[in-house]
């Protein structure tokens, strides 16, 4: 068994607000998870849950198969890294880092070695003596970090760890994080609501929304193949439109047809399309799928970003990126191969948003 | 600069009306004989087995005093703490709402509550034991300090306490601390600067005073604030007054001096 931690049928409420509404979810050995979502969709509380802060309603957490739903947060062998830190401001450096070692009883000698090693691990070696309010938001990030990661626990869970950081230093401690979650061989637990992190970072990305998840699977597959709209629109910049299914690897979008790859749709039922601003490729005035004039055009650094209307009038104002500009008012033609036109089920009901969803 | 200095002209002028002005003037008859003249005897006197005895009285009294509100505040402060949001409040208020009564009123309640034939005797006497002499006892004294004085040692600590980031608990509890740890190592050293303030809010008034004392001990039990009191009024000896006085604020300097000692690790400055 490769499973570390499993979620089972967790539901929890404040007053009358679901946060999370029968939740299953496992973790393996090793792995970086993240679990992304807008801000309310319940990922803090499913983390809390897991840390030992939230009782859960009803159903049960397992760690390496045992039941610890009951188990409270200091018995449990998970650490945390929160949003804000938390580091304790009346203390320095060292002793932050020490304050799990010490509780344990450890001799002092073992927890100085432990302590150096673990601010080795993130690049503070000397940092011991300074108090917290003397070291910038990176640098307590990091002290953050090795408080946890000194009592070597089984799963890091990280609370937006990066949030508070700017765009350059975020980046740059994206590849730290990985580098020390292969260096301690251990399970990193990610919440965020940045897709960027989620999809640099983790090996399995949880996309969530409403307390249910949506989707679950690797960064890849979340992007190219997302499971309904929702994820679709949460990851990246997509173009969603309605689509009718008109046969086997057919379908209507607006009055016109695309050749796609999908089958097994009944026959003109309703879905939901998405296609990425990447995959439209501008050709000549008649040579593509549909015709369309440009209505804007905004150079964003890498690419050109611009927004085309169909000649049919559709009212649908299409994203498209491309690194070459065409001007406002120029007709063209768009073209999309069918391997990237990603055809998603449209939600029944409100309840079937909560689908449930088979991972792997 | 110039505009901010306009601003502080008037706190300038309250300063040296109401410290500079009559502490010079307590050290200036504190250090003057009834004959005029400079002499140490008014300091002195405190070694006179009256005067230190009641000193010493009021030290421990005033001590014993702050150890009680300390240990009702603190534990007071953390259930408002982890009170739902808004009660914290309402339950602070009603702590206070004695206050805005008057404060010799307050005292005099306790002497009915007190007296031999007063409230509490009854009790005792209702449930079949002997009535207690407890009015003009060091306990009668405590008890009415404790009670006058308790909201100065709850607001500070309620203060600091509610400051602490919830986080910091959850912190501790994550990396495996146990409750009392959690107390020990983060919340008593967070709350650091409202106890001194409370101590301080408690220890100087309780050292100082003498209505209390007058009031629950009956005249019989004399405090260093009683016999000030008494030098000034009684005996119109201003030059014993002040000079005794003067032995007082240096026990009250001292004090201070030590609790910014322990104040130290936040920063805090209290003289």
């Amino acid at each position: 068994m490769n499973e570390l931690i499993r979620l089972d049928n967790i539901s929890k409420s404040f007053g009358d607000n679901h946060i999370l509404e029968g939740l299953s979810l496992s973790i393996n050995k090793n792995e970086f998870v993240t679990i992304l979502g807008p801000s309310g969709c319940g990922k803090t509380t499913l983390l809390r849950i897991i840390g030992g802060f939230e009782m859960p309603d009803s159903g049960r957490v397992f760690f390496d198969g045992k039941d610890i739903t009951n188990i409270p947060a200091n018995e449990r062998h998970v650490n945390t890294v929160f949003q804000n830190y938390a580091l304790f401001p009346h203390m320095n450096v060292l002793d932050n880092v020490a304050f799990g070692l010490r509780v344990l009883g450890l001799p002092e000698d073992e927890i100085g070695e432990r302590v150096n090693e673990a601010l080795s691990m993130v690049k503070l070696s000397g940092y011991e003596k300074r108090t917290i309010d003397k070291l910038s938001g990176g640098q307590q990030q990091r002290v953050a970090m090795a408080r946890a990661i000194v009592n070597r626990p089984r799963v890091l869970l990280l609370d937006e760890p990066l949030a508070a950081l700017d765009l350059k230093l975020r980046q740059e401690m994206q590849y730290e994080l990985v580098r020390i979650k292969n260096e301690l061989g251990i399970t990193f637990l990610f919440i965020t609501h940045d897709q960027e992190e989620a999809l640099t970072m983790s090996d399995t990305v949880v996309v969530m929304n409403d307390g249910v998840i949506q989707q679950m699977g690797s960064p890849e597959s979340i992007y190219n193949e997302p499971i309904n709209a929702f994820v679709a629109d949460f990851i990246g910049d997509s173009n969603i439109l309605d689509g009718i299914m008109r046969d086997d690897r057919v379908i209507e979008i607006g009055g016109t047809i695309f050749e796609c790859v999908d089958t097994g749709f009944a026959k003109d039922e309703p879905v939901d399309v998405m296609i990425r601003p990447e995959d439209i490729e501008i050709r000549p005035y008649g040579k593509g799928n549909l015709n369309a004039v440009i209505t804007s055009s905004l150079f964003i650094g890498m690419h050109y970003e611009m927004l085309a209307e169909s000649e049919l009038n559709t009212g649908f104002e299409w994203l498209i990126q491309n690194y070459n500009s065409y001007e406002v008012g120029s007709k063209v033609g768009m073209y999309v191969k069918p391997e990237n036109i990603q055809i998603m089920h449209k939600p029944k009901t409100e309840d079937e948003k909560a689908l449930d969803i088979e991972i792997y | 600069m110039k505009k901010q200095g306009r601003w502080t002209m008037p706190f300038i002028i309250w300063i040296v009306i109401g410290t500079i002005i009559p502490i010079l003037s307590i050290a200036y008859y504190g250090f003057t004989s009834s004959h005029g003249g400079f002499t140490m005897e008014n300091i002195f006197a405190i070694r006179s087995p009256e005067h230190s005895k009641a000193l010493l009285l009021s030290l421990i009294l005033s001590a014993i005093c702050t150890l009680v509100c300390l240990f009702l505040a603190f534990p007071m402060a953390m259930i408002l703490r982890n009170a739902k949001h808004g009660k914290g409040g309402f339950i602070i208020f009603v702590f206070i709402l004695p206050m805005w009564m008057n404060f010799l009123l307050r005292t005099m309640a306790w002497q009915v509550l007190l007296e031999k034939q007063g409230v509490i005797n009854g009790i005792f006497e209702a449930i079949g034991l002997p009535r207690q002499g407890l009015m003009n006892t060091p306990a009668a004294i405590v008890l009415g300090m404790v009670y006058d004085f308790l909201p100065f040692m709850i607001l500070p600590i309620y203060n600091a306490v509610t400051k602490i980031d919830e986080h910091f608990i959850e912190a501790a509890y994550d990396l495996g601390a146990k409750p009392h740890t959690i107390y020990s190592k983060i919340i008593i050293p967070l709350a650091i600067p409202g106890i001194i303030s409370g101590i301080t809010m408690v220890f100087i008034p309780a050292l100082t005073t003498f209505a209390i004392s007058n009031m629950l001990g009956g005249g019989k039990i004399n405090l260093i604030g009683n016999i000030i009191e008494q030098e000034f009024i009684a005996s119109s000896n201003w030059y014993l007054g002040s000079g005794l006085s003067l032995i007082m604020m240096t026990f009250i300097i001292i004090s201070m001096v030590i609790l910014q000692h322990f104040d130290k690790s936040e920063g805090g400055n209290l003289i």
